[in-house]
């Protein structure tokens, strides 16, 4: 039998859902502290990726990390070499391990899961308050799916902002924290060194957006002698040719507040619809004997 | 160059000092290994020590041993004990600790900590001065570890303990996480910058020290068991003969050496 470079480079795509499953494997094996935590697992594929993927796109537009995300897995995904996504999920917020060890903020763990039952609530990626001896499994666990991706020289990611849009979108029941493993697609780079983002770089873009997010949050690198609370701060070229300087200011931004203000509303309206879709891929795979 | 002799047994003789160097060499590659481990936002956050020798691991095993009763859980006083056994049959102990999960959260508004948009939960539980968490009243902590915690940090750690675990894997050294472990050497000061720690005992021997652990495992175990018999053997002998005057008869019908 022989495999022509095209079908083997369809075929490897494929199997990137075998390497998944291997992943998994090293998931469930990786050592923890408590030896209590379940740790729960879901792989997506193809066009039940899309949810997640719309999700990054539409809060990407406020923030820069998901848009980023957003931006590779739209490409992948149109050029036919969507990555397979694994999710990590577990309950963080109940201790079982009566260490008592203070790392949450309370003396005991029973007085933790009182306070984390009557204060059960979500951040921006996670539901809390958590155990940090679960955190730290979780964690654990989490670094042994890169490690096992790595062992199949496989790029991949471990994305936070995956594993928030898989909890706001529940692609796993009753967890309170979720992170996503990028698996593929099968290239030498696509989240580092991103090749979607670097086709975006011009001399423009790199002064508009990269430089510019240099100079507003690192001013001190841009900026020229001060002898008062306003220093003034370097243009790229010339800047001693402008007819007004740039100076910093801490103020109020009424524009910027409501971007932050508005995004957890904005993620709750633009939620409902997405899950839903994904209750459907969930009630298919059942159908399906896949869950 | 001379030979290389290397034997498990007995424990602490030159040739398994030479297997508990090849250890310390895989703890040195393991911490290597924590510190390439994927952290979020790239930012280092992890600090590790090596912990080598005999007195040195008995050291911290005492630790151990003490926090089993002076922390006054007696639900975890028998795992406390059982535990310093493991550190006593390593042959040596990586701590991997985190040093920002107390003094400079991520300040994502992540909700790991406390469940809110907002890092409220650490913040309103520690002592701030111009939005930075002041660290210096240690008196606060009554607990093993000083929470509250930023929960990205201490997963940070978990991915750092993780690639070290891994690697640990990979060279075939045997090694699990223990917060006990690490708990104590923080204690004797090991980790110095940091607020959480993991310790990591490791060991290069046939059997793996940290798993089959039995119920009373902090007074019978193999060197109580060898112990024993030393303690036990030496009584018994004092009855024997005077090996040099009679020969003892072997075969039937064999005079022994020195019968009349």
């Amino acid at each position: 039998m022989y495999y022509g470079h095209e079908e083997t480079k369809k075929l490897s795509q494929e199997a990137l859902l075998d390497v998944a499953m291997h992943i998994v494997h090293a998931v469930q094996k990786a050592p923890q502290i408590t030896g209590h935590l379940e740790i729960k697992t879901a792989v997506v594929t193809g066009d039940e990726l899309l949810p997640i993927i719309e999700l990054l796109e539409e809060v990407g537009e406020d923030e820069m990390v998901l848009w980023m995300d957003g931006m590779s897995y739209r490409t992948a995904y149109e050029e036919g070499t969507p990555p397979v996504l694994l999710l990590l999920g577990a309950d963080l917020t109940k201790s079982k391990s009566n260490w008592d060890c203070g790392a949450c903020g309370f003396p005991t763990c029973g007085e933790f899961n009182r306070y984390s039952k009557l204060h059960h609530g979500m951040g921006l990626s996670s539901f809390g308050p958590s155990c940090m001896l679960n955190t730290l499994d979780f964690g654990i666990a989490s670094d042994w799916s890169c490690a096992a991706a790595s062992k199949y020289d496989i790029e991949n990611r471990i994305h936070v902002s995956i594993g928030l849009c898989g909890l706001y979108l529940a692609y796993i029941d009753d967890v309170s924290s979720m992170i996503g493993l990028s698996i593929g697609p099968v290239k030498e780079f696509w989240y580092y060194n991103r090749p979607i983002w670097t086709r975006k770089y011009d001399k423009e873009f790199n002064r508009s957006f990269f430089l510019e997010i240099m100079r507003t949050q690192y001013p001190s690198m841009f900026q020229t002698f001060t002898g008062n609370a306003h220093p003034p701060i370097k243009d790229y070229d010339k800047w001693w040719d402008k007819d007004a300087q740039d100076f910093v200011k801490i103020d109020a931004d009424p524009e910027i507040n409501a971007v932050k203000d508005g995004l957890v509303g904005k993620i709750m309206s633009i939620v409902p619809d997405k899950r839903a879709r994904v209750e459907e891929f969930k009630a298919r795979a059942k159908e399906e004997g896949r869950s | 160059m001379p030979n290389i002799w290397i034997n498990e047994w007995p424990p602490n003789a030159p040739p398994n000092l030479e297997s508990k160097e090849c250890s310390l060499i895989a703890a040195k590659l393991m911490m290597n290994a924590a510190q390439t481990a994927p952290v979020t936002g790239g930012v280092d956050n992890v600090e590790g020590e090596i912990v080598y020798g005999q007195r040195e691991l008995e050291d911290l095993a005492r630790k151990m041993e003490e926090l089993a009763y002076s922390l006054g859980n007696k639900k975890k006083e028998d795992q406390w004990k059982y535990e310093a056994v493991m550190v006593r049959e390593s042959d040596v102990v990586l701590f991997i600790g985190n040093y920002r999960a107390k003094e400079t959260p991520f300040d994502l508004n992540c909700g790991v900590c406390g469940g809110t948009m907002d890092c409220s939960y650490v913040y309103e539980r520690r002592r701030v001065a111009a939005g930075q968490i002041d660290i210096t009243d240690r008196s606060l902590c009554e607990t093993a570890i000083d929470g509250p915690l930023c929960g990205v940090r201490v997963g940070d750690l978990g991915y750092s303990v993780g690639s070290a675990l891994w690697m640990a894997k990979t060279l075939f050294v045997d090694c699990r996480p223990f917060i006990s472990v690490g708990i104590a050497g923080q204690k004797l000061g090991y980790c110095p910058d940091s607020v959480i720690v993991v310790g990591l005992p490791i060991a290069t021997t046939s059997k793996n020290p940290y798993v089959d652990i039995h119920y009373d495992y902090h007074v019978i175990n193999m060197e109580k068991m060898i112990d024993s018999v030393r303690k036990s053997y030496i009584i018994p002998r004092q009855a024997g003969p005077d090996y040099r005057l009679r020969r003892l008869q072997r075969d039937e019908g064999e005079a022994g050496e020195g019968e009349d």
